[in-house]
C-alpha cells in the first residue's frame, strides 16, 4: 500500500457563524486526481488555501511525506513543491505569454546576475506549446489575451512547475471545448508523471473523465470520499445534488403565445439525430447536455453557421430554409454564441460599432449612416444594460467578459428579432453581469420574444426555463416542463450509461467540426 | 411627402394614442427610422412630446398625480411597476403596502380581471375605487396624514384576518448588509406582520433606497422577501449580495424597443 503524499487531519478554521471548516480529513496520493465538489461557499477554496499557505488553520495537522509540517506562507508551500492554480487569474499583464509561463523558473545564462536566456525561454515555450497543441502567439503580452486564454496560461504554468502537488481551482469555468481538450490532456500527462492533483469542479463530465476519487463538501464539512470507478452514475448524481435548491434566478411567468418556431426531424450528419421541438412565443426553452452532446451544434444549425443535412424548420407557421446566418436573421433568429471572443466580439472595434453592427439598417438615411442618432440609441442601450465603463469609443478587448457578453446581447436586442438563441451566455462571467443577463431575458419575454437558452449549469436551467430539453449523444432524451423537472432527472437523462460509448465518438467528431 | 405634412401626421397619431413607437411610425409613413427620430426630436423641442426609449409619449396636461410628489425620475417607478404587474395573474388576492411604487402598480391593474387588493394606503384605495374589476379592501387604523396611510395596533389586528397570495412591500432603505429600513416604527411592525401572511413576498424599491438609511430596522431582506424588484442601475456590489443570499433579483431593464 502506497503512502499518501499529503494528509490533512482534523483541520479546523473558524471564520464566522455562517462559515467555518470543521474537522477536515483529506489525503492525497501521487498519481491521482482527487476531485473536490460542493456548492459555492462550502469551503473548497479555503481548504486549498490552507494547504498552499495563504490561510492558516486554527487547529489540526498537515502531514507531508509522513512528516508533520506547518505551512506558514506561500513561499514555504512553494518550497514544498505545492502549486496552487488560482481561480482568479494572477499573471503579469505586460509580460509576454512565454515569460508568464516560465515566470517561476526562468532559464538564466548567468545565475548570479540573473540575466535571462531569452532564446532558450522562447524555444522551450515553442516546443511546449507545439507538444500540447496550443495555438497561441508566445510573444504577445498577456494583457491582450482573452479570459479563457489567461486561464489556460495558469494551467500551463502549473504544468511546467515541477511541483509534486498541484491544485486546480475550477480551471475550466471559462473554457470552450477546445481548451477543455487541452486541459484534460495536460492533467492526464501530469498523472502519468506521478503528480498528485486536487481538482475543484462543479461539472459532472470532469468528474467522470478526470477523477480518481471524489470528496464532497457541504457547509464546511466533508460528507464523504469515494472512488469514481466504483460509483455508479446515480451515486455521482446524488452527490452533486446534495446542495440546496437555489431560488436566486429571477423567473417571470408570462402567458405563452402560439408556436413560433418548430423544428422537425433535424439531422446533422451523424451527430444530431431526429431533433424535433417547438418553441412558443414568450417561452424560455432550456437545452442542456454534457459536453459533446451536440447542444452548441444545434444552435449553430438553427443560425445557419452549420448546414443541417435533413429536417424542416418552421418559423411563424412558414417553412424556412436556413443556409447561412443572414437567412436566420431574416427569419428572425439571433444567436449569442458560446465563444464570445472568437465569434461575437470585435475586439478592435469600439463599443458603439460593436453594438450597432447588426442593426445599421436602422440608422441609414439614404444609404448614409446617421451617426448622431446611432450614438443616441446605442447610448441608451449601454445605460439600460449598465455596460461598464461604457464610453462609446472604448475598444472591446479592454472589457471584462461580463460586459462583453452584455454587449453581445444588446447588439441583438437592438435588431429586434423574435427568437434569441443564447449559448452559455453566463459561463465564466461575474455574478452582477449574470443577473443583468437574466433580467435582459425577462425583458425579452415580457415583450413577446422567445428564447432558447443553452447551458450546462443545471441549477440555472431549472431556475429560469419554462421547458427543458436534454440532449444526449445528439438526441433529445428528455423534454419536460420546469415544474416536473428535477436535477436528478436531468442528469440521469444527460448521461444514461447505454450511450456513454457513442458519446465519445460524438465528442471527437464534434471537435473536428469545431 | 413633405416634412411638415409628416410631422402633422405624427402629431395627430400621438394625440390619438398618447404615445408612439419609432418602428411603428416608420412603417406607417414608409420613411426611415432616422427620419422619424429627427422629427420626434423637433417635436420634443417644441414641448409637444417627450422622447423615450424607442418611441415618444405625449406631454399631457395631467391632473394632479401622485407621481408629482416624488423627487426622482417617474420612469423609475414606472419600470418597476411594469415588472410587478407581470407577476400578478387574473384572480389573485394581493396586498400592497403604502407607497408610490405600489400606487403605480395598482393603477396598472385596471386591465386585469377579478383582482382583490388589500391595502393600508388611503390614496391607493381611492385612486382605484372607480374600477369595476378590482375589489379593494382598506385596512382600518390610525390615519397618518403625511403618508396617506393607516397604521397601528388596529391595523395589525385587522391584517391578521387575511392571507394573500402575493404581497408587494415597498421599503424606504436597504443597507449593504441587506437590512431593510423604513421611516416609521408603525410601518416596520406592519411589514413584519404582513410578511407572515403571504405565500409570496416581493420587495419593491427604487435604486435610491440603497444609499438611503431610514431610522427603523425591519429585518433582513432574505427573511421578509422572496423577490426584489428595483432599477437596473444599482451597484454591481448589491447585485452580488442579493444573488448570493438566494433572493430573486429583478432589475427593471427596459431595453427591448416595442413588442414583437
Amino acid at each position: 500500500m502506497k503512502h499518501p503524499i499529503l494528509v490533512l487531519k482534523d483541520i479546523n478554521k473558524y471564520f464566522s457563524e455562517d462559515f467555518a471548516l470543521c474537522d477536515i480529513n483529506l489525503d492525497l496520493y501521487s498519481g491521482e486526481v482527487h476531485i473536490i465538489v460542493g456548492e459555492n461557499g462550502s469551503g473548497k477554496s479555503t481548504i486549498m488555501k490552507i494547504i498552499s499557505g495563504i490561510v492558516k488553520s486554527d487547529s489540526g495537522h498537515i502531514f507531508f511525506h509522513d512528516q508533520e509540517v506547518c505551512i506558514h506562507s506561500v513561499y514555504e508551500a512553494k518550497k514544498m513543491k505545492i502549486h496552487y492554480a488560482l481561480q482568479d487569474v494572477a499573471l503579469y499583464p505586460n509580460l509576454t505569454v512565454a515569460e508568464n509561463v516560465f515566470a517561476d523558473r526562468m532559464p538564466y545564462t548567468n545565475k548570479v546576475f540573473k540575466s535571462v536566456d531569452f532564446n532558450k525561454l522562447y524555444y522551450d515555450c515553442e516546443v511546449l506549446f507545439s507538444k500540447l497543441g496550443i495555438d497561441l502567439d508566445i510573444y504577445t503580452p498577456v494583457r491582450k489575451l482573452g479570459f479563457a486564454q489567461k486561464h489556460l496560461i495558469e494551467v500551463i504554468k502549473a504544468y511546467v512547475s515541477d511541483a509534486e502537488i498541484i491544485i486546480f481551482d475550477e480551471p475550466s469555468a471559462s473554457f470552450t471545448s477546445i481548451e477543455k481538450e487541452i486541459l484534460y490532456r495536460i492533467i492526464e500527462d501530469l498523472k502519468q508523471k506521478g503528480k498528485a492533483i486536487f481538482y475543484i469542479t462543479h461539472l459532472l463530465e470532469e468528474i467522470k473523465i478526470l477523477g480518481d476519487r471524489v470528496t464532497v463538501l457541504y457547509q464546511g464539512k466533508i460528507t464523504g470520499t469515494k472512488k469514481v470507478k466504483e460509483m455508479k452514475d446515480e451515486h455521482i448524481i446524488e452527490m452533486l445534488c446534495m446542495s440546496k435548491d437555489k431560488k436566486c434566478y429571477p423567473k417571470l411567468e408570462v402567458e405563452l403565445g402560439k408556436t413560433i418556431l418548430s423544428v422537425d426531424n433535424l439531422y446533422f450528419n451523424n451527430i444530431l439525430k431526429n431533433i424535433s421541438f417547438q418553441l412558443k412565443k414568450g417561452e424560455i426553452l432550456g437545452i442542456t447536455g454534457l459536453m459533446g452532446s451536440g447542444r452548441s451544434l444545434l444552435a449553430k444549425c438553427l443560425f445557419g453557421v452549420e448546414n443541417y443535412s435533413k429536417g424542416r424548420i418552421k418559423v411563424n407557421d412558414k417553412f424556412v430554409t436556413i443556409k447561412n446566418p443572414s437567412d436566420a436573421i431574416r427569419a428572425g433568429i439571433a444567436l449569442i454564441p458560446e465563444d464570445r471572443l472568437n465569434n461575437s466580439v470585435f475586439g478592435c472595434l469600439n463599443l458603439q460599432e460593436n453594438i450597432s453592427i447588426s442593426s445599421l439598417k436602422r440608422f441609414a438615411n439614404k444609404q448614409v449612416i446617421d451617426y448622431y442618432i446611432l450614438g443616441d440609441v446605442t447610448g441608451e442601450y449601454v445605460r439600460k444594460l449598465s455596460i461598464k465603463p461604457g464610453k462609446p469609443e472604448d475598444l472591446l478587448w479592454t472589457y471584462s467578459g461580463g460586459n462583453q457578453q452584455k454587449m453581445a446581447i444588446a447588439r441583438w436586442m437592438m435588431s429586434r428579432l423574435k427568437i434569441y438563441i443564447m449559448d452559455e451566455p453566463t459561463r465564466g462571467i461575474d455574478i452582477a453581469s449574470k443577473t443583468d443577463i437574466y433580467n435582459c431575458m425577462v425583458d425579452l419575454i415580457r415583450k413577446g420574444a422567445s428564447i432558447i437558452f443553452i447551458s450546462s449549469d443545471i441549477e440555472e436551467i431549472l431556475g429560469i426555463c419554462d421547458r427543458i430539453l436534454v440532449l444526449n449523444a445528439g438526441q433529445i432524451t428528455c423534454n419536460i416542463l420546469r415544474k416536473e423537472a428535477t436535477k436528478e432527472k436531468i442528469l440521469f437523462h444527460a448521461m444514461s450509461l447505454s450511450k456513454a460509448n457513442e458519446n465519445k465518438e460524438v465528442l471527437s467528431s464534434e471537435c473536428i467540426f469545431l | 411627402m413633405f416634412a411638415i405634412e409628416r410631422i402633422r401626421i405624427i402629431k395627430n397619431y400621438i394625440l390619438e394614442n398618447h404615445q408612439a413607437e419609432v418602428s411603428a411610425l416608420s412603417t406607417m409613413l414608409n420613411v426611415s427610422e432616422v427620419t422619424i427620430r429627427r422629427d420626434l426630436e423637433k417635436l420634443e423641442k417644441e414641448g409637444f412630446l417627450t422622447r423615450t426609449h424607442g418611441g415618444a409619449v405625449l406631454n399631457e396636461e395631467e391632473e394632479e398625480d401622485f407621481l408629482d410628489m416624488i423627487d426622482g425620475d417617474p420612469a423609475d417607478y414606472n419600470e418597476i411597476s411594469d415588472i410587478a404587474v407581470q407577476m400578478i395573474n387574473d384572480g389573485d388576492v394581493i396586498m400592497l403596502t403604502n407607497g408610490i411604487i405600489n400606487r403605480c402598480i395598482a393603477k396598472k391593474l385596471i386591465n386585469k380581471n377579478n383582482i382583490t387588493i388589500l391595502t393600508n394606503d388611503i390614496l391607493l384605495a381611492s385612486e382605484i375605487s372607480s374600477s369595476k374589476t378590482i375589489k379593494v379592501v382598506l385596512l382600518g387604523g390610525d390615519i397618518d396624514f403625511r403618508h396617506h396611510a393607516v397604521f397601528g395596533t388596529l391595523t395589525i389586528n385587522n391584517l391578521k384576518k387575511f392571507f394573500v397570495s402575493k404581497i408587494f412591500i415597498e421599503v424606504d432603505g436597504i443597507t449593504d448588509q441587506l437590512d431593510i429600513t423604513v421611516s416609521s416604527i408603525d410601518k416596520a411592525s406592519l411589514i413584519q406582520e404582513a410578511s407572515h401572511n403571504a405565500r409570496e413576498r416581493i420587495l419593491v424599491f427604487t435604486a435610491e433606497a440603497f444609499e438611503k438609511y431610514a431610522f427603523y430596522k425591519v429585518d433582513k431582506a432574505q427573511n421578509i422577501g422572496d423577490k426584489i424588484i428595483t432599477n437596473s442601475r444599482i451597484d454591481d456590489r448589491y447585485k452580488n449580495i442579493i444573488f448570493n443570499n438566494n433572493i430573486q433579483l429583478f432589475t427593471s431593464i427596459d431595453a427591448f424597443e416595442g413588442h414583437v
